[in-house]
């Protein structure tokens, strides 16, 4: 029966792995406190139950407004109207609209902020709640990494609406986090999913190369490989640099505009273009079943970043790869890009200095050559009027240690001479498994045979202007 | 490697004859509805790229540092260097200037999204096929939602707007049309980002999206009046003049005087004066002679220095001129009026 619902809604053919546990703890009414690593399905897991149970609204509590717009995003393209969100960005009117009629939606989406309005929570605990899922969990956390203190107020909401069933999802979570969870949520009993971060689909490949062979390396790689392909670089410009140097490539980055970058996403999605060149910015929410590989051009300035960027092939169950072409000195670029984004100790003085001779804040861009809005500006703002001078510089260069330790992760990776499967479960405190094929330290990994996936039509224009309004 | 993009920017520089600063450039680049951008915009044939060109300032400044550096613009006069001036020369470099149209109150780019996103959505419901929407724009996205739903009989009216289309863009031709028409998204093609474009037409980038932003102005000024097409306009306007501006004329035009104006809308007199200017700037005809003494109107045309349309010189010359009035004077002769 579920299958079923999975094929009518969602057009998928089979579970991957270990959703179908949590959708039975689900259906079965139980709180659920799911560990899943990005890109292994969560939503699907509290979006079925509701087609199965339809006993009434499915509420997700989601800190960022990128996150719940992919969300929504992809409900709609498979045709479900029945959803809607309360975020800063909607009207008043747009909010009241959507609360007078509840009854129209099966999935409403909700910054934390906008669930503690008290009309809000009022109108919601007027209507029938399936189930509250709060997504990020681990924001509720005082020890996790990114304690949100609009997620503290959540247990008691919770309440407030009748306490309905809960479910919270999160990739990560340590122990103490975990018991964080579920005290602050208050989860009765819940049934609790940890899933591997292993991707056994994917093949794990590092190629340690010199500087000048990098980029032929990458032209020729990328034909070998099978695509759809994703190649991740550090910087706009090298995105920009290299999708020219490549055939049949696009790049992606955030310095474009919106609709360039809509219709980027949209070829890609459509297989019109069979490789993508990117920087970080892409991936949020991207869900693309189809990826075959994904290399790395750069290193990625974590592990986390790099499992997540990889994660993005092979979410069909299909074989994939993921390939790291690394020279050494690569990592400069990381340092580089990590330093830029804290303030210089030069400029932290000057800022202290300025601001005791009574230089106003809104002088300061322009005596340290900074652009207001960059975030190191917003960052030194913060330190001026939080800390002191000493504990501003201490802060910045404990936080800078933290993150240059991260990448000396990152760099081990492309170096061990063992198995780099067992490096990077390790790394998320899992224990090692067996696999065949695994990655190249296992034994020599080989590509298929490519196969075309991408369909090309360039005419001229009245053919092109005939297509796009032809019914047949 | 000088593209034609590079040109156009030139150009906008050179129009400004050094009488304005880099931040008058800025705003009118950004479309900044205030008095002093509008008369930017209006004096030194700035229209046609009014709010195209939304930089940041520290992109702006980027962008001017590099035009220094590149050896084109003296920057202290913010004036072209003799290799600038020659960039900025050519006529494909005019052409596609006044070609752009320039923002209007969001006119065309309104316009754009709502027929982008229509056809989109229209086109991938009629093939059942699902779709990632080309614009993220949320009035865009509520306005077609609205239309789609509409029961109508939609084919013909589909059939309407393709030959409309086509009739428009075969007389504009390319490289317009195929930047145009390629930036559509049907149920099975996507539309091409302005790198793709600009590979078609061998071009950069920037170019290729002035390439589209020309054709889909000339588009939009050469669809007849009854074109079904018109319909994505529906509730925009072109209009130049400020909405303040605006009512204020509205008062005017019903025979208020100009204190009766201020005093109705209790806003200082430079403000209703700048309205007063813009209604000299916009209107097909306009009194000048009840805010200006006839005899000074004359003078103001002779003193003006050939092809300036700088201030103070007229200014200095004159006792009992205002710097409002010599503005009033000069919109006129602006739109070609003469007085002497």
């Amino acid at each position: 029966m579920y299958e079923k619902t999975l094929k009518r809604v969602f057009g998928y053919d089979s579970f991957r792995e270990g959703q179908r546990d949590v959708i039975e703890a689900v259906a079965d009414g139980q709180d659920v406190l799911a560990i899943m690593p990005t890109g292994a399905g969560k939503s699907l897991t509290f979006q079925l139950p509701s087609y199965i149970k339809n006993a009434g609204l499915t509420i997700i509590v989601s800190p960022l407004l990128s996150l719940i717009e992919d969300q929504m995003l992809h409900i709609r393209e498979r045709g479900e109207r029945g959803v809607a969100r309360l975020t800063s960005m909607e009207t008043l009117e747009e909010k009241q609209d959507i609360l007078n009629h509840l009854k129209r939606y099966r999935f409403l989406y909700l910054s934390p902020e906008q669930l503690a309005v008290p009309h809000v929570t009022r109108a919601l605990a007027r209507t029938p709640i399936q189930m509250l899922v709060v997504d990020e969990a681990h924001c509720i956390s005082q020890w996790g990494h990114e304690f949100r203190p609009e997620y503290a107020r959540l247990g008691e909401l919770r309440k407030q609406l009748g306490s309905p069933q809960c479910m919270a999802v999160t990739a990560t979570a340590p122990e103490a986090v975990k018991k964080d969870i579920i005290e602050k949520l208050a989860l009765f009993n819940p049934a609790q999913f940890v899933h591997s971060a292993n991707r056994p689909e994917i093949r794990l490949i590092v190629e340690r190369l010199t500087t000048e062979q990098k980029l032929p390396r990458l032209v020729e790689l990328v034909r070998e490989i099978p695509k759809p392909a994703v190649v991740y670089t550090a910087t706009r410009r090298e995105a920009e640099s290299l999708a020219f140097s490549l055939e049949d490539a696009l790049f992606y980055h955030g310095g474009m505009s919106t609709e360039d970058r809509r219709l980027v996403q949209s070829q890609f999605l459509r297989d019109e273009v069979s490789v993508m060149v990117c920087t970080s910015a892409f991936g949020m929410g991207v869900n693309k079943d189809n990826v075959r590989s994904v290399i790395h051009f750069q290193l990625p300035a974590t592990l986390e970043a790099y499992m997540q960027e990889i994660g993005r092939a092979g979410r069909d169950g299909n074989p994939a790869f993921a390939v790291l072409l690394y020279a050494e000195g690569d990592e400069r670029i990381q340092q580089f890009l990590i330093d830029q984004q804290y303030p210089k100790e030069k400029d932290i003085r000057v800022a202290y200095f300025e601001r005791e001779n009574g230089t106003s804040l809104s002088q300061l861009p322009r005596l340290l050559r900074l652009n207001e809005e960059d975030p190191v500006f917003g960052l030194l703002k913060q330190m001026l009027s939080e800390r002191t001078l000493t504990g501003a510089i201490d802060w910045v260069k404990e936080r800078k240690r933290d993150r240059y330790r991260q990448l000396g992760q990152m760099i081990d990776y492309a170096l061990i001479k063992t198995c780099r499967r067992d490096y990077l479960l390790r790394y998320f405190s899992e224990q090692p498994v067996d696999q065949e094929p695994c990655c190249d330290v296992c034994g020599p990994i080989t590509f298929p045979e490519n196969e075309q996936v991408v369909s090309k039509n360039v005419t001229d224009w009245k053919h092109r202007l005939s297509r796009i309004f032809s019914f047949d | 490697m000088v593209h034609l993009a590079d040109g156009v920017l030139l150009l906008a520089i050179d129009r400004l004859k050094g009488e304005r600063s880099e931040r008058s450039l800025f705003h009118v680049l950004n479309g900044k509805r205030s008095a002093t951008t509008l008369q930017d915009a209006f004096f030194y044939d700035l229209e046609p790229i009014f709010g195209l060109f939304p930089y940041t300032k520290y992109d702006y400044e980027k962008l001017l540092a590099s035009l220094e550096k590149r050896g084109w613009l003296n920057r202290s006069s913010f004036t072209l260097t003799e290799a600038g001036a020659m960039l900025a020369s050519p006529e494909a470099v005019r052409d596609l200037f006044d070609r752009l149209g320039g923002e209007q109150r969001d006119y065309a780019t309104m316009t754009w999204k709502r027929l982008s996103l229509f056809i989109q959505t229209f086109m991938s419901l009629e093939h059942t096929r699902t779709f990632y929407p080309v614009q993220a724009d949320r009035h865009a996205e509520r306005w077609v939602k609205q239309v789609v739903r509409t029961e109508r009989d939609w084919r013909p009216l589909i059939q309407s707007f393709h030959e409309e289309l086509e009739t428009a863009l075969d007389s504009i031709g390319d490289p317009y049309a195929t930047a145009v028409v390629y930036r559509f998204t049907g149920a099975f093609e996507t539309g091409y980002t302005y790198e793709q474009i600009a590979s078609l037409l061998d071009v950069d980038a920037r170019t290729a999206r002035l390439y589209f932003l020309a054709g889909w102005s000339a588009l939009l000024n050469q669809l007849p009046e009854d074109a079904k097409l018109r319909g994505f306009s529906s509730g925009l306007t072109t209009e130049r003049m400020t909405l303040s501006a605006r009512e204020s004329y509205d008062l005017f035009a019903a025979g208020r005087t100009f204190h009766q104006v201020q005093s109705i809308r209790r806003l200082r007199t430079s403000t209703i004066e700048d309205h007063v200017v813009e209604m000299a700037m916009y209107l097909e005809s306009f009194p000048l002679d009840q805010f200006v003494p006839t005899e000074q109107i004359a003078l103001v045309e002779q003193l003006r220095e050939a092809d300036s349309w700088a201030l103070k010189p007229v200014f200095d010359q004159i006792e009992t001129i205002s710097y409002y009035q010599i503005r009033l004077v000069f919109a006129r002769l602006k739109r070609g009026e003469t007085f002497v």
